[in-house]
């Protein structure tokens, strides 16, 4: 693309960039009905490709026009002002930013550190975790994230503890996922430390995570939490989690430019996270020397703010809503099917946008990585295959709020066609 | 977006002549690349502040606009298509692009250039990344061993090292890098170390130190302590992309790299080199594959990472080659020397980088002797003369490192500047 061309077409990105401001205000009122034209208006904030109907937001999260614009402005900034912005007003605009933060998560700002991503805030915790001793059993469950569950794993070369794995069960409940953890607890009395995930990326499902974490805690268990899918996707109370140990990611389901985590660590507890390398003497509590990331990416850290407009100027109530209601779309479409299986019970306390589904005894990754291709295929649909489900291999379904309704109705449609 | 209009956006994006044409645009085709007439269109291509000079370049490299150009249509084409083009979508559309078949051919370019195996290559985020992961990694230690590093080394670096006293229970003993440097003499240090700690089993060097410049002799020094069966983790952080040397003649088994630095791709990008038969001794990241692995990818877990930026190394390396690194190094060399020059012959200025030829390259640091305070220096530097640059307080000097849209006279406003602040004091 010649430099002509690109500036003509990010000319026409900054209208639509500017639209957005009396738009936003028109749909403030019509917001309030929820109202369909509401999501068209936010649906014409992303720019993505008509190729086909993507309902895999669960990777990362596509950047709104507005978002990209001021990615790119600040990529400009920071390219054009180089070392010269970074050590005389970087830790300013850092230092605001994680302000920002700690205020929607109800923590103190001493309590955050940036990080590029979930794995990286979750690799500090899991690995700098200083409690355990020789001996010690710590829980993960197949429903964690893959790379969670091999650092999890590693802690039985490193720490020297026994790692147990526990296999949810399937169809889910809030009870019997509760008393599955209660089960392991009991099974393992020498347990120190267990994994959560708040939203699983294998099936969306919720994690009573204050529940658990409240048991967990009358027994001197830490719970450390993966909340990579759930901030951003739907609306709760942090604090009540009653959790100390969490790793975040932005670029997801709060739409910031790729590779920008969040780790949080309770005040009181960041002594029991080692600082990496050993940094600082024995009384560290220094948040920021749990992670090391050499020089990032300043601009895109630069553009959280903008990610956060964005998703306020919505609400995340709205969002909540928006993602819960096309998630329900597609899956009242097929819940009469006789053939599908829904990986998340219709509890409204454990699912938001996420959720997976299989075939009746297809369960290899094979078969659902064909249905996955199947659906690309025939339907236009792009969806992902996911594996190491215990109870069998799924197909993962991630609406955004670039979906439409009718982007749902094709999918039940497709599966109802496939199934038939 | 209408498909088609941004299917022809998009493929635009894949050509690798995106940079040479904007190049022969400027009519570089008849000039001699070593002129300043040709210097000209290429500092016209970086679209630099003019509130400052920047000679800070050390920091990180400023994209070129094509770069960055390249970045912003790769950032708006993995934002449209998503996790779409990560692969799942290529299983059923032979035709969609993958990222990781793109980012295979740029392994592959990356390798050409280094002329290794695109096999003992893997990205990362930064050199800090590369070097935690070698350095944390290196499993060949055993309680008791002795790891040398110099004071030269980067500071993060240094922390690393320290650490395998903790991790590894090892002796860890830092050397002091003789002042002023001689190529014999950065040989010598590593080598009494060598002998002056027979336990010795791994050795940190830089090969460009970030303080002050120097660029060791990272061949002889391997070659050295390979003799004594001491292993070399190298820091190239500085080196690659700023100077012409031959990667494989040196014969290095473990390297870390920046992309962001001197070869000029978006920040947020590194390289780890692993040596296909040294693979093993570098332990995977939290035991990832099967016991025995030799796969150097799982040496690394970076999660999602800014597919963007590693789409961009193709473009940095298009930029970077179409110059040339022979006249980038000599580039360097002659922006380093307009104001060098104007201090061999004055006491009151030591000149931190030797004039051997082989030892420095654009960056080289200064200190004013009689100036005890350097961070007040930098200060100076930069409110009365309007030039930024990095002071190392630790060995009281100022780095002055170029880019390759710094100007000869540039250079000279900073020898003027030197001049008259020690004038004035």
């Amino acid at each position: 693309m010649n430099r002509r061309k690109f500036l003509q077409s990010s000319a026409a990105m900054a209208t639509v960039a500017m639209a957005n401001r009396p738009l936003m205000s028109l749909a403030e009122e019509i917001r309030l009905a929820n109202d369909e034209n509401f999501w068209k208006i936010i649906r014409a904030q992303y720019e993505v490709t008509d190729d086909i109907i993507n309902l895999e937001a669960g990777y990362w999260g596509i950047m709104s026009i507005p978002v990209t614009q001021a990615y790119m402005r600040n990529v400009h900034f920071v390219n054009q002002n180089s070392s010269y912005y970074v050590r005389r007003k970087y830790g300013q605009d850092y230092n605001a930013i994680i302000k920002r933060l700690a205020l929607k998560l109800g923590v103190r700002e001493d309590e955050l550190v940036l990080t590029r991503n979930a794995t990286e805030a979750l690799q500090s915790l899991i690995n700098g975790y200083n409690k355990l001793k020789p001996g010690d059993s710590i829980i993960y469950a197949d429903l964690d994230y893959g790379s969670m569950q091999s650092e999890m794993r590693y802690l039985e070369k490193y720490r020297k503890v026994t790692v147990v794995k526990i296999n949810l069960p399937e169809p889910a409940s809030y009870e019997n996922i509760i008393a599955a953890y209660e089960q392991a607890l009991n099974d393992n009395p020498k347990c120190k430390m267990i994994l959560l995930t708040h939203v699983s990326n294998r099936t969306g499902l919720i994690t009573p995570v204050k529940e658990i974490a409240a048991m967990a805690k009358a027994r001197g268990v830490d719970v450390i939490l993966d909340a990579a899918h759930s901030w951003g996707q739907f609306d709760f109370d942090f604090q009540s989690l009653g959790v100390d140990f969490v790793g975040f990611n932005l670029h997801k389901w709060i739409g910031v430019p790729l590779g920008v985590g969040l780790l949080y660590i309770r005040k009181d507890r960041i002594l029991d996270i080692d600082p990496l390398r050993g940094e600082g003497g024995p009384d560290n509590d220094n948040v920021r020397t749990r992670v090391h990331t050499g020089t990032m990416n300043f601009a895109a850290v630069r553009t959280i703010p903008a990610a956060l407009d964005f998703r306020e100027n919505i609400g995340i109530k709205n969002i909540e809503k928006r993602l819960r209601s096309l998630r329900n779309q597609w899956v009242d479409g097929v819940i009469d099917n006789k053939k599908v299986e829904i990986l998340t019970p219709q509890d409204p306390r454990m699912y938001a946008g996420i959720t997976s589904f299989r075939l009746k005894g297809k369960t290899s990754y094979e078969e659902n990585h064909a249905l996955m291709n199947k659906l690309t295929d025939d339907y236009g649909i792009f969806t992902v295959a996911i594996r190491d489900i215990y109870n069998g291999a799924g197909i993962r379904v991630s609406p955004s709020l670039y979906n439409s309704r009718e982007d749902a109705d094709k999918l039940a449609a497709a599966i109802n066609q496939i199934t038939s | 977006m209408d498909r088609r209009k941004f299917l022809q956006s998009t493929a635009a994006l894949a050509s690798v002549s995106l940079v040479g044409n904007s190049m022969i645009a400027h009519g570089q085709g008849a000039l001699d690349k070593d002129s300043d007439a040709y210097w000209k269109t290429i500092m016209d291509q970086y679209k630099v502040t003019d509130e400052f000079i920047n000679l800070n370049a050390g920091h990180w490299g400023i994209m070129s606009q094509p770069v960055m150009e390249a970045f912003f249509n790769h950032t708006r084409f993995i934002n449209a298509y998503s996790s779409q083009y990560m692969g799942s979508g290529r299983a059923a559309n032979p035709n969609a692009r993958s990222f990781y078949a793109e980012r295979a051919e740029i392994l592959e370019m990356l390798a050409k250039k280094l002329g290794v195996n695109s096999d003992e290559l893997v990205f990362t985020r930064n050199v800090t990344e590369s070097l935690q992961l070698l350095i944390s990694g290196y499993n060949k230690l055993k309680p008791g061993d002795t790891v040398l590093y110099s004071d030269a080394a980067y500071y993060s670096m240094k922390a690393e090292m320290r650490h395998l006293k903790v991790h590894r229970k090892a002796k860890v003993v830092q050397l002091k890098v003789p002042d002023p440097a001689t190529y014999e003499n950065q040989i010598a240090v590593f080598e009494q170390g060598i002998k002056d700690n027979p336990g010795t089993k791994l050795l940190l060097i830089t090969h460009m130190s970030n303080h002050t410049g120097v660029i060791i002799p990272v061949k002889e020094i391997t070659a050295m302590a390979r003799s004594h069966g001491v292993d070399v983790i190298v820091d190239a952080a500085h080196s690659w992309g700023q100077y012409d040397f031959d990667f494989a003649d040196m014969n290095l088994d473990f390297v870390g790299f920046n992309l962001h630095k001197w070869i000029g791709a978006p920040l947020g990008v590194g390289l780890i080199y692993i040596r296909k038969d040294r693979m093993l001794d570098i332990d995977t990241k939290s035991s990832k594959g099967p016991p025995g692995n030799v796969d150097i990818n799982n040496r690394v877990q970076t999660g999602t990472m800014n597919m963007a930026a590693v789409m961009s190394v193709k473009d940095a390396l298009n930029f970077v080659d179409d110059i040339g690194i022979k006249h980038i190094d000599r580039r360097f060399k002659a922006l380093r020397h307009e104001w060098v020059k104007e201090f061999l012959d004055d006491d009151r200025v030591d000149i931190l980088s030797p004039e051997d030829e082989r030892m420095h390259a654009g960056l080289t640091s200064f200190r004013i002797k009689a100036h005890k305070d350097t961070r007040e220096l930098g200060k100076t530097l930069l409110r009365d003369y309007h030039i930024n640059t990095a002071p190392i307080p630790n060995i009281n000097a100022i780095r002055v490192s170029p880019g390759l849209y710094s100007s000869k006279a540039d250079m000279a406003v900073l020898g003027v500047a030197i001049k008259d602040i020690m004038n004035k004091m």
